[in-house]
């Protein structure tokens, strides 16, 4: 799914300029140049069952948060990385739609997590944290903290907490796919490509890393699998990412 | 809010990091009105495109002015900001995102006012 063809558009310039702009002419651009990326994981996925329509947004929106989130100075190539976060979304889509199990995030619900987070954080860091802290601590986006905080003081639940009609009791898919990004680790996120650091970790932080990257389970989800505190689980899994860094860079 | 309600009315400045505000309006008004997460989350990402264009290349102290408004079809939010210049073309990935987001949606511009239009419609449950 490469394109090297040297007489392709300057895309690694596209990038350094949109991630410095965030100039959405320029998203447009990316995303365009590398819809290949998306329309091949639409075909691998269109005989599950889920209307083409759907999925064809699922991808689109899914290559969009890898365009909104990919470091090029990260060594990965884009079409890897896209294809990692493009096929994470998906599968975590068909999982979620099978298994129904997903813990549904409604932001009154995460406005509780928010509470014991912020609580944390002001204890570790001696200081308030900042709305982007903790997103990226609750594995979410900042524009759901920010509802979060707003269904903490409402005087009644609006709808936006409520089932309706129709809805499959799971959380809506552009929280699943524009809020995902693990703030201080997407630099690490790009380089899940290396297996084999993967395979050097403790069987535990293996594990972690395993269920964080490649299922794409939440914190608290992984958490509560493998039985430890979600700050402590952050620990870990900074730890074990920091370690892979580490020996990447050897 | 109900349909019969006055509208909303939003007036942030031209700039990408404000439009956070436009998407969470959306988000409250549109659970206000009774959709459900899909729908909210849909709303999102159009009044994120169809403003992003409206401020493409605008002036430092330009504003965009968005007007959310329940119907009986459902929400209507239109959006305008003065921006001399401006051209109501769309991009075609912003294109496809509208159309996937929206049920209708239109940009266009009037003299030195580029605007846009968008609707969603309240859900009809499909079973």
């Amino acid at each position: 799914m490469s394109r090297d063809d040297p007489r392709d558009p300057p895309v690694a310039e596209w990038f350094v300029e949109y991630r410095r702009t965030g100039d959405r002419r320029l998203r447009n651009q990316l995303v365009e140049h590398h819809r290949h990326v998306a329309d091949y994981f639409v075909r691998r996925y269109s005989r599950r069952g889920v209307p083409a329509d759907d999925l064809r947004q699922l991808a689109l929106l899914a290559i969009i948060h890898a365009v909104e989130r990919f470091d090029p100075e990260m060594g990965v190539a884009f079409s890897t990385f896209a294809s990692r976060t493009i096929d994470g979304e998906l599968k975590r889509y068909f999982r979620d739609r099978t298994w129904s199990v997903r813990p549904p995030r409604r932001a009154q619900e995460l406005h509780l997590e928010l509470r014991r987070t912020d609580e944390e954080l002001t204890h570790r860091l001696r200081r308030a944290p900042t709305i982007a802290e903790l997103a990226a601590a609750l594995d979410v986006s900042e524009d759901h903290v920010l509802e979060a905080l707003e269904a903490g003081t409402a005087h009644q639940a609006t709808s936006l907490d409520q089932p309706s009609p129709g809805d499959d009791d799971g959380a809506p898919r552009g929280e699943r796919l524009l809020s995902t990004t693990d703030v201080g680790f997407v630099g690490v996120d790009q380089q899940m490509v290396v297996r084999d650091l993967l395979a050097e970790l403790p069987e535990r932080e293996r594990t972690i890393v395993y269920l964080r990257f490649f299922e794409n389970l939440t914190q608290p989800e992984i958490a509560e699998r493998v039985g430890v505190s979600q700050s402590y689980l952050s620990r870990i899994l900074r730890r074990a990412l920091l370690d892979m860094k580490d020996r990447l860079g050897e | 809010m109900s349909a019969d309600e006055s509208p909303v009315r939003l007036v942030i400045p031209a700039q990408a990091r404000f439009l956070r505000l436009a998407r969470l309006t959306a988000a409250g008004i549109a659970g206000d009105l009774g959709f459900g997460l899909e729908a909210i989350e849909d709303l999102r990402v159009a009044v994120d495109e169809a403003a992003a264009i409206l401020i493409e290349g605008a002036g430092t102290d330009a504003e965009i002015e968005l007007v959310y408004r329940g119907t009986e079809a459902g929400l209507v939010i239109e959006g305008s900001c003065e921006n001399p210049g401006a051209e109501p073309e769309i991009h075609p990935v912003a294109r496809e995102l509208l159309t996937m987001t929206a049920d209708d949606y239109s940009v266009y511009s009037t003299g030195d006012v580029i605007s846009f239009r968008l609707l969603k419609r309240r859900e009809v449950s499909s079973g």
